[in-house]
């Protein structure tokens, strides 16, 4: 079996809303092993964005513990959130979140700057990373000359450019048409069996989830296959 | 890393960051202009001296008189030399900046106020001249007059004929510096004190030295003691102490200038707060992201202050730069008006810069304690 990537135990995630406590996640369990390509799925509301926020290490839990590579990022406050962050996870969100400002070697670069990288060290990184989504040619465009596959492609740089070990996608097809969503659908399968990433993808999509490796649904804050 | 930050910020509205670093070069080139007039102001004016002494009406300085026989009393004190006297003939403001005012001179005036400078022989063709005239050189460019010319001034001085208007030869020139205190047309007393219909016997002001100058406060408060209940009053004091309660009878002139300053300054640390709040709030999902990717909450506050500084800071260096260029270029315009008192040196633009940082940081604070308190999930989840 392979070694376990992603450890969830009893996991639970309750806010207050009013005098009432709204139950988001009740006492989850999961495990995710290395490289595996995870399809989260699930009616909205269902938790599922809350389950990967606390992956992520966006979020943290009401109780359980989550383990990444077994470290407790539960246990972590927010400085060392963000410096796990930087090094261990990539995000790829429905809506690209590129700044408008910077070209796409700019935005990839980003997560870069939080290192001890040379200029010319992470100019080589942000070159593979573009090769690796295909867009060595857009390097210095800016995300609104681009389309928005190509934006996603830019996002995917982005989070693959600190070399993560688990890609957290949260609707990455969600904005994008047909064939543009099959193409990241297929990059997204490459980084997972061409360079080993392991990615949990939350999506509504049937046949996006159909590209991952296996499913698992959600409902009510509870895993139900 | 936080150039990027800065500039993703700074240059995601380019139209909005143009206009606020425009509001913010009219400020500081306001600043540095009314700043540049200070010394005007100060009393730190050009050769003005701190041991000459100066009597004068308590009351209203510009235009008030004092008795001529309180010279009487002055040479009653042992330490007071040189005496002179000075009396400017009758007009009100609107008079004195359309015409030229005339200064009706005692004959030792040149050996008291030995900054006002004119050739021997002018001098000595003034003296022998009862209707002579010294105009002062600014005063002769503008007018354009010149040694032998006849120039007629209206006051509101009646002559003993029921007229007006006094007519002079011009006899010389004098200059001085300031500059600005040749604006003035020098005359002799003793032909105005005769030929006046009124005000005889008073003069606008006395001047004199004293033999040990650390006794000016001494001698200045015996003085006005003595006239303190009469109907003269007088205020003695050197130039400088003088010229500043002179421009205080105007209106306290620095704070108005401050007044105006602060309200300008006041006025842009709103627009620039209330810039950099909007900009952050545009930027809600952008900042999210960042913090996704690793940034601390730390550096998204450092970040959006020194974006804020940079939008502030580059308007003070424009705004200060161009009144570096441009008070020179008043002093010029001036004809010499001015005097070189107009000036804005490194000290004035060190203290625009502290002030710019101190409004960047105070329009900053809260916009980068808002993203810095920013929750990454609630902001992704608002989109």
């Amino acid at each position: 079996m392979s070694e376990i990537l992603v450890d969830v135990k009893n996991l639970s995630k309750e806010y207050k809303r009013g005098g009432e406590t709204l139950v988001v996640l009740d006492n989850l369990n999961l495990e995710i092993p290395k490289q595996d390509y995870l399809a989260l799925m699930g009616p909205s509301g269902s938790g599922k964005s809350t389950l990967l926020n606390l992956i992520g290490g966006l979020d943290t839990p009401s109780n359980g513990s989550v383990s990444i590579n077994g470290e407790r990022i539960d246990k972590m406050n927010s400085r060392q959130l963000s410096n796990w962050r930087a090094s261990n996870v990539g995000f790829i969100f429905q809506f690209y979140n590129l700044l408008p400002v910077l070209s796409a070697q700019k935005n990839i670069e980003l997560p870069l700057l939080l290192t001890k990288l040379s200029s010319s060290q992470r100019k080589k990184h942000v070159e593979t990373a573009l090769s690796i989504v295909g867009l060595s040619d857009r390097a210095s465009h800016k995300p609104n000359e681009l389309s928005g596959g190509q934006q996603q492609r830019v996002a995917i740089a982005r989070a693959l450019v600190s070399d993560p070990d688990i890609l957290v996608c949260d609707e990455p097809t969600g904005d994008l048409d047909r064939d543009t969503a099959t193409e990241i659908l297929n990059l997204l399968k490459s980084l997972n069996e061409d360079h080993g990433k392991t990615i949990l993808m939350v999506t509504h999509d049937p046949a996006a989830a159909e590209s991952a490796k296996r499913s698992l649904h959600l409902d009510k804050g509870k895993l139900i296959a | 890393m936080y150039w990027i930050l800065v500039k993703a910020g700074v240059f995601r509205k380019k139209v909005r960051s143009l206009l606020t670093t425009f509001s913010v070069i009219v400020a500081f080139f306001l600043y540095g202009l009314l700043h540049s007039a200070d010394p005007l102001f100060n009393g730190a004016v050009g050769e003005i001296n701190a041991e000459r002494m100066i009597m004068m009406p308590k009351h209203d300085m510009m235009f008030g008189r004092i008795p001529q026989s309180h010279i009487n009393y002055l040479e009653s004190i042992d330490s007071v030399t040189d005496i002179a006297w000075i009396d400017m003939l009758s007009m009100d403001i609107n008079s004195m900046m359309e015409n030229i005012p005339i200064f009706a001179i005692s004959d030792d005036y040149f050996e008291v106020m030995d900054r006002f400078k004119a050739s021997a022989d002018e001098k000595e063709a003034f003296f022998s001249n009862r209707t002579g005239a010294l105009v002062g050189k600014a005063a002769a460019d503008i007018k354009g007059w010149k040694t032998g010319d006849l120039i007629s001034i209206p006051t509101f001085s009646a002559k003993n004929d029921g007229t007006n208007v006094w007519e002079f030869y011009v006899e010389g020139i004098y200059t001085t510096s300031p500059a600005a205190d040749e604006l003035g047309i020098m005359v002799r007393h003793e032909y105005v004190e005769e030929a006046r219909a009124n005000n005889k016997g008073t003069v606008s002001m006395i001047i004199f030295n004293l033999d040990d100058p650390t006794k000016a406060d001494q001698i200045s408060n015996i003085i006005d003691n003595n006239f303190k209940n009469s109907a003269y009053a007088t205020f003695t004091g050197n130039e400088i102490t003088l010229s500043q309660k002179m421009l205080s009878d105007i209106g306290n002139i620095k704070l108005i200038i401050t007044s105006i300053i602060s309200a300008v300054f006041f006025t842009l640390l709103l627009v620039t707060a209330n810039t950099m709040s909007q900009s952050v709030r545009e930027r809600t999902s952008d900042i999210a992201i960042l913090k996704s990717l690793g940034y601390k909450d730390i550096q998204i506050f450092i970040s959006i202050l020194l974006e804020s500084n940079f939008i502030i800071l580059i308007g003070a260096a424009f705004g200060l730069g161009f009144t570096v260029m441009t008070v020179p270029l008043i002093d010029q315009a001036s004809g010499g008006l001015t005097g070189g008192l107009i000036v804005f040196d490194i000290f004035q633009v060190l203290r625009g810069i502290l002030i710019g940082v101190l409004m960047a940081s105070l329009a900053g604070i809260l916009p980068a304690y808002q993203a810095y308190k920013l929750k990454v999930v609630d902001a992704l989840a608002k989109g």
